[in-house]
């Protein structure tokens, strides 16, 4: 199954056994450059410093309320810097046209948000934005596709909203996102309303059949953290340390010490 | 023959204080909890209404332009502060974008009709001028205040939906463009359903008043449909504008809702 025939993907200049590059000077898809977030007189982020390659998969990893949320949104432009910068393939958002830019790097949330009555036109909507002008809407196909690579019956196109479980949805929203054949997906708890099982399916889905899309999501599940190749440790609103192969009892250690 | 026109005598004006009486007994005996409310909106009323036939017996006499332009600016400016108070919400800039729907929402129409269609000379006379931008503006400030209040409070229940727009692509605008014609249709329905009733289930006050004090029906009829047709544009003309400003307002330069204005 090949969704992404004109996708540039430079995941072939960094192959799976390849060392991943975080230095600053890298050329990087995100660059974060001593990046505060501060809501309200709140810190909710500091002294962020991130670069993130082509093609990456990554785990944004640490306890409750540790931030990991508020950086997913900051890579897709969601949340406003106070300070510092963030680039997407060299620009600054200011740049950019945002939603234009946002198209190639969709979030989909804990709690995802459907609309309309059938799971169709969540699918249709996006493509009659401004941002997709130029942009084919997806056949009915590439739909049902997308659909099974999150492990959903292409007859799940034709169902009512609210007639949808939490995993259905979250499932759904994925399938959405993917869609817009993005260049990076950002997942916040893909895996909360979702069984270990299907969850780590659709990761294999995703990996399989569309190797040159960025994965980043924040997670707590060690087993979906284990699949990722990048882990970035974040506690207090900072980056702690960025891995590439977090064992199990390191993990536990660290989430169990921001408890 | 000329219409006749009844003078209300005082003593007929404290008589009609008299219809308090059996109101009075009916919230009394049935302990309504209506007492205070009761006194205070008739003695509010009635000394706000005095109060506006001194003023407006002075303007007429004088009848100076500016004047009047500075009462119609004060009525404008107390209809913004109205719409405030009634919706409850506070953030900068509020009153001003309310002051500037209403002025060229309400301001427009009173000029169109004062000069194109009643043709009134000079086009500040205070007599036809005042009332006609109080009806207007009266009618503008609900329309306003329904709108703004409709498109706040959907805004903030669906604000996941809007982000999660926002996040696949969409602008401010386009996340939140349901929303805004849902509130559009909102603020004109009162003055729809006023237009459909006309006529069959009531008669307007305006038109009422005018064959009270002797006008003939038909003549009454023109201006109360000259009337309604101002309220008509008025209204969506100015619940548009505070719409569109607001719509801009609520979101920063990353389509993002603004956190000081929804936090509250």
């Amino acid at each position: 199954m090949s969704f992404y025939p004109s996708l540039r993907c430079s995941c072939q200049a960094l192959p799976e056994s390849s060392e991943l590059c975080y230095d600053r000077n890298c050329l990087a898809m995100f660059r974060l450059q001593n990046v505060n977030v501060n809501i309200s007189g709140k810190t909710i982020l500091a002294g962020i410093d991130l670069c993130l390659p082509e093609g990456v998969r990554a785990a944004i990893v640490g306890p409750s309320g540790s931030g990991k949320s508020t950086l997913l949104k900051l890579l897709c432009f969601m949340v406003k810097p106070s300070s510092g910068s963030v680039e997407f393939d060299g620009q600054r958002a200011s740049a950019l046209s945002i939603p234009a830019l946002r198209r190639k790097i969709p979030l989909t949330y804990q709690e995802p948000v459907l609309w309309g009555e059938t799971v169709a036109e969540n699918f249709t909507l996006p493509f009659t934005f401004n941002s997709a002008i130029g942009e084919r809407g997806p056949s009915d196909e590439e739909i049902a596709a997308y659909l099974e690579c999150v492990e959903l019956d292409p007859e799940f196109l034709h169902k009512r909203v609210d007639t949808l479980s939490g995993g259905e949805k979250q499932r759904v929203a994925i399938a959405r996102a993917l869609c817009l054949k993005p260049r990076a997906l950002l997942l916040d708890e893909p895996t909360s309303a979702l069984d270990l099982v299907t969850a780590e399916n659709i990761f294999n889905n995703i990996t399989a059949s569309l190797p040159g899309l960025a994965l980043i999501m924040a997670t707590h599940s060690p087993e979906l953290i284990q699949r990722t190749r990048m882990q970035v440790l974040i506690k207090d609103g900072r980056i702690q340390s960025v891995e590439e192969s977090l064992d199990i009892s390191k993990l536990k250690k660290f989430l169990d010490k921001g408890k | 023959m000329s219409p006749k026109y009844y003078e209300i005598t005082m003593i007929g004006l404290f008589a009609a204080y008299g219809i308090m009486l059996p109101l009075w007994l009916i919230v009394q005996t049935n302990k309504l909890a209506l007492n205070r409310d009761f006194f205070v909106s008739v003695l509010r009323m009635s000394l706000q209404l005095l109060a506006v036939g001194y003023i407006l017996k002075y303007i007429f006499k004088i009848s100076i332009w500016y004047v009047v332009v500075g009462v119609i600016l004060a009525m404008i400016f107390f209809g913004a502060r109205t719409v405030i108070d009634r919706t409850g919400l506070k953030f900068k800039g509020l009153g001003l974008l309310l002051f500037l729907s209403m002025l060229a929402g309400a301001g427009a129409v009173i000029a169109f009709v004062a000069i194109l269609v009643i043709r009134i000379e000079p086009w500040y006379e205070p007599r036809y001028i005042i009332p006609l931008a109080g009806m207007i503006i009266g009618n503008s400030m609900n329309g306003c205040a329904l709108a703004l209040e409709r498109f706040y409070n959907s805004v903030k229940e669906q604000h996941g939906l809007v982000e999660t727009l926002v996040a696949l692509g969409a602008t401010s605008r386009e996340a939140t463009c349901k929303m805004l014609r849902a509130s559009f249709r909102a603020s004109m329905l009162p003055t729809l359903s006023n237009m459909s009733g006309m006529g069959i289930v009531f008669l307007p006050g305006m038109m009422t008043g005018q064959i009270l004090s002797g006008m003939e029906p038909l003549a009454a009829i023109r201006y109360q449909l000259v009337i309604m047709l101002a309220i008509l544009g008025s209204v969506a003309f100015a619940s548009y504008l505070i719409l569109i400003l607001e719509q801009r307002r609520f979101f920063d330069e990353y389509h993002l809702l603004r956190s000081e204005i929804f936090n509250q």
